[in-house]
């Protein structure tokens, strides 16, 4: 039977990429709704190109469609042309597979990878006829909304909306949640009573169900549980045995051209390094490894049902991952081949990955990345930037020897005890570069000139990270900064060969007041919603106005959030999250940053986090 | 690199799939031979593609029972199995009928298309009369010069297609064309019905009507299947 579509051609004809919103695509997982006890909406608060190109929903779409009483099924943003039509015909928002209302859903599950997303959380609900707060959804004819992702380990800022969030790596605690839920709904038992048994199942925070209570200062004085039974702390789940984890080995693939348009293999969780602004280094530790055997055979089957002529390989930092010179080895074997490209994740630059490199793409055209995040080397001793001076020049020496002329370095500004010297280096940096290039290549063997474009981003402080006391640049603090890193640039010997970049600076203020928000933001992001706030992270539809303003008839000031310097003790609103990484470390390792002093990363030698607790990965390894 | 084989492949697309717009079809059919694991033939260089070209592209909203699509192959086993791999592994929307080989020196489909055949429906909702359709198409195919408002790069412009349109009929709400196609003369359906609503003094409302494409064929009214032979 053909599938009926929820808009109409008309609709679809008058909108651009109506292919968004019709799902129907290549592993596309249709069930027959009448034999399916729990269906689930997952949903991705972006567009479709950037949703369908996110690991974790994949894997959490095929985890749940094993389930024989599951049928998961995908929601993206509908963009702002579609927003306006469904807004104004009260057509109600759909899953792709069945094209049904998300609002009948038993299910709506909502990935926050970033904070610039959340007002598109507001447009999901509103779209679907569901109540954004949850406590005017009372009974089961409304979906349970359940968050997950990064940003669920400081959930405040959204707590209002959601019901549950899930606090960790979701291939674990959802099949309990789910044999809860079904349960109680077939014996009758209210929604407040199944929200308040969910609390119990481990990783799970029913917001609800937490009471909160602020200082004359305005920072928080406690957090704590509504009832014994409720868990006062919340750890996250953890994946134990990566290898045999769920994974999708039959991805969905998009009829148009997704951001990644490609398989995509994970090879490891986790990352050893310990840089000290990164907060997925924190969130994802310890380190755990896929066997390679493993991964070999995942990466066939996935190039087999999906037919995608690229793979890539995703990891926090892909060098570290012990078997990689034989993983890639055998990919780049396999993949010549079939006549798969490879992309290569920004590996370190040596040896090996100037070779395998070389081999999969044209090196005229490729460039190398760094990532050094700070122009000096005392700046990124605070940083716990692992990266030198030596390193990145040695592997450009290498590289360039090797043919390539282009070099991308990454920057952040903002971070903790920068002085102006440290971000002029920035250009210092990149000039020794292009120097190194005019000393070792020889003229008569230039493909013109080198091309180093170095970018810079803004440091945002965020929560489970040692700078979560850090103060944030403000607004012109930063553009401030940029242009002094730009004047250096522009006095440059070699300035013709340089560019420099950098990012707008508004969102970044934004992003950081969410990033360490709490629970009073709800009303913020409401108002904004309101005044027509929405897709954020895109400079076409951002309104840093309207945000100003929503701000302003809240009452509340931004500033706190950002440029207000934090004391060891405060009570931070994500503190009832454990992640394995204490606090005491990270405070320890925020004075390290203070002093200037490098933490070894976890191979070199465990600094004792905490991770160790969860009993797997780089922690007891040999 | 001289047993390499060319093949002609005909396939439908319809349903949700008229949705998918030229360009996506292309990257969808790469995806669909890699599946289907055919012995296709390559480019040479850092990013090696199939040497796949398509007749003639459909625009969205449209949907089609001959489409044609040209590929190189480096080895073949029988059209069944061919169409049989291709199927397994499309979804719904597209099909494949059939695949024929061509013999080495064949043009390739899109400089072969000349001409197409075309249903289009009106919609039962907003044309319930339609009774007036059928003189106007007989009008206008006795008419000297059917004249039609082109867009240009240098504004509206009127053009004869008397010329492009080499049948027209109607039976209740169906018209049938065929119409002149591929890069000397190409004209698009919804021109022809614009006119043929023009010709009647009707209005033309937007979305009213379905377009199925029904066939393609060369300069002597062969379908670009017969170019070639099932094998
Ligand atoms: S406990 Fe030690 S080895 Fe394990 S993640 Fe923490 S620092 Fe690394």
């Amino acid at each position: 039977m053909e599938r009926k579509l929820a808009l109409d051609d008309a609709t679809l004809l008058s909108i651009e990429q109506p292919a968004r919103y019709i799902g129907g695509e290549v592993n596309a997982v249709m069930k027959d709704k009448n034999n399916i006890a729990i269906r689930f909406a997952m949903c991705f608060p972006d567009i479709y190109e950037i949703g369908m190109s996110h690991l974790g929903i994949q894997i959490l779409y095929h985890m749940f469609n094993r389930r024989e009483d599951t049928w998961c099924e995908r929601v993206y943003s509908p963009w702002t042309d579609l927003h306006s039509i469904m807004r104004d015909r009260h057509i109600p928002l759909f899953a792709l597979e069945s094209q049904d209302p998300v609002k009948d859903f038993d299910f709506l599950g909502i990935t926050l990878q970033y904070e610039m997303c959340y007002t598109n959380i507001l447009q999901i609900l509103d779209l679907s006829g569901i109540p954004m707060m949850a406590e005017d959804r009372k009974d089961y004819s409304f979906p349970i909304v359940i968050g997950g992702g990064p940003c669920t380990y400081n959930p405040e800022p959204i707590a209002s909306f959601f019901d549950i969030f899930y606090i960790g790596e979701g291939e674990t605690a959802y099949d309990a949640l789910l044999d809860l839920y079904k349960e109680c709904r077939d014996f009758g038992v209210p929604r407040a009573e199944f929200l308040r048994r969910a609390a119990k199942i481990p990783g799970m925070y029913v917001p609800s169900l937490y009471r909160v209570t602020y200082k004359d200062d305005m920072t928080i004085e406690d957090f704590s549980p509504i009832g014994d039974d409720i868990p006062r702390v919340i750890k996250k789940e953890l994946v134990k045995d990566l290898t045999n984890a769920v994974y999708p080995e039959k991805p969905v693939v998009p009829f148009i051209k997704a951001t990644q348009d490609r398989v995509v293999l994970e090879i490891q969780r986790g990352c050893i390094r310990g840089c000290r602004f990164c907060q997925a280094g924190m969130l994802y530790r310890p380190v755990r490894e896929k066997n390679v055997e493993e991964l070999k055979k995942t990466a066939v089957k996935m190039l087999e049902s999906t037919g995608h002529e690229e793979i890539s390989l995703s990891s926090l930092s892909s060098s570290d991952y012990s078997q990689l010179e034989e993983l890639v080895t055998y990919l780049v074997e396999v993949c010549s081949e079939k006549k798969i490209n490879i992309s290569l994740p920004s590996l370190r630059i040596d040896a090996f990955s100037l070779d395998v490199m070389s081999k999969v793409q044209d090196v005229k055209k490729s460039s190398l990345t760094f990532a050094p995040e700070a122009g000096s080397q005392r700046m990124r001793n605070v940083i716990n930037k692992g990266l030198t001076k030596d390193d990145i020049l040695a592997g450009s020496k290498l590289a360039f020897e090797g043919g390539w002329n282009k070099v991308k370095l990454y920057f952040m500004l903002g971070l903790p005890t920068e002085t102006e010297e440290d971000i002029k280096d920035i250009a210092h940096l990149s000039e020794e570069i292009a120097e190194l290039y005019y000393d070792t290549v020889p003229k008569e063997k230039r493909q013109g000139k080198v091309q180093i474009t170095a970018s810079s981003s803004f440091f945002i402080p965020k929560p489970f990270t040692p700078f979560q006391w850090a103060v944030m640049g403000t607004h012109s603090e930063f553009a401030e900064k940029a242009s002094v890193v730009k004047a250096e640039f522009d006095s440059m010997l070699n300035r013709k060969s340089l560019r420099y970049i950098h990012h707008e600076t508004d969102l970044s203020e934004l992003e950081g007041i969410f990033a360490r928000g709490d629970r009073r933001l709800d009303k913020v992001l409401l108002t904004a919603y309101k005044k027509g706030c929405l897709f954020d992270s895109w400079s076409e539809c951002f309104d840093y106005e309207k945000w100003v303003a929503a701000f302003e008839e809240c009452g509340i000031s931004g500033d706190f959030y950002t440029t207000r310097e934090r004391s060891a003790d405060e009570i931070f609103p994500w503190d009832f999250i454990d992640i394995g990484v204490t606090k005491n470390f990270l405070r320890r390792e925020w004075e390290n940053a203070m002093a200037g002093k490098v933490t070894k990363n976890c191979r070199a030698g465990c600094s004792g986090c905490g991770a160790a607790s969860f009993g797997v990965g780089v922690c007891h390894e040999r | 690199m001289s047993d390499r084989v060319k093949v002609r492949l005909r396939f439908e697309k319809y349903g949700a799939m008229k949705f998918i717009g030229h360009l996506d079809v292309m990257r969808y059919f790469q995806k669909l031979i890699r599946r289907a694991g055919l012995d296709v033939a390559y480019s040479e260089g850092f990013h090696p593609h199939q040497i796949l070209s398509f007749a003639n592209p459909l625009g969205v909203g449209i949907s089609s029972k001959g489409e044609y699509a040209d590929l190189v192959m480096e080895s073949v086993t029988s059209s069944k199995d061919m169409v049989d791999a291709l199927n397994r592994e499309n979804v719904e929307g597209f099909f494949v009928t059939d695949i024929v080989r061509l013999p080495e020196n064949a043009p390739n489909g899109m400089a072969s298309v000349d001409r197409a055949d075309y249903e289009l429906t009106l919609s039962e909702e907003k044309y319930p009369d339609v009774s007036w359709l059928e003189d106007a198409c007989k009008a206008l195919s006795q008419k000297e010069e059917v004249l039609i408002e082109k867009r240009t790069k240098k504004g509206m412009k009127t053009v004869d297609i008397k010329e492009g349109i080499l049948e027209l009929r109607c039976e209740g709400r169906v018209i049938f064309m065929k119409l002149r196609a591929g890069s000397a003369l190409n004209i698009r359906p919804e021109q022809v019905l614009l006119a043929v609503f023009a010709q009647a003094g009707a209005e033309l409302y937007p979305f009213s009507y379905d377009t199925l494409r029904l066939e393609q064929y060369d300069c002597d009214g062969k379908s670009l299947l017969s170019a070639g032979e099932v094998f």
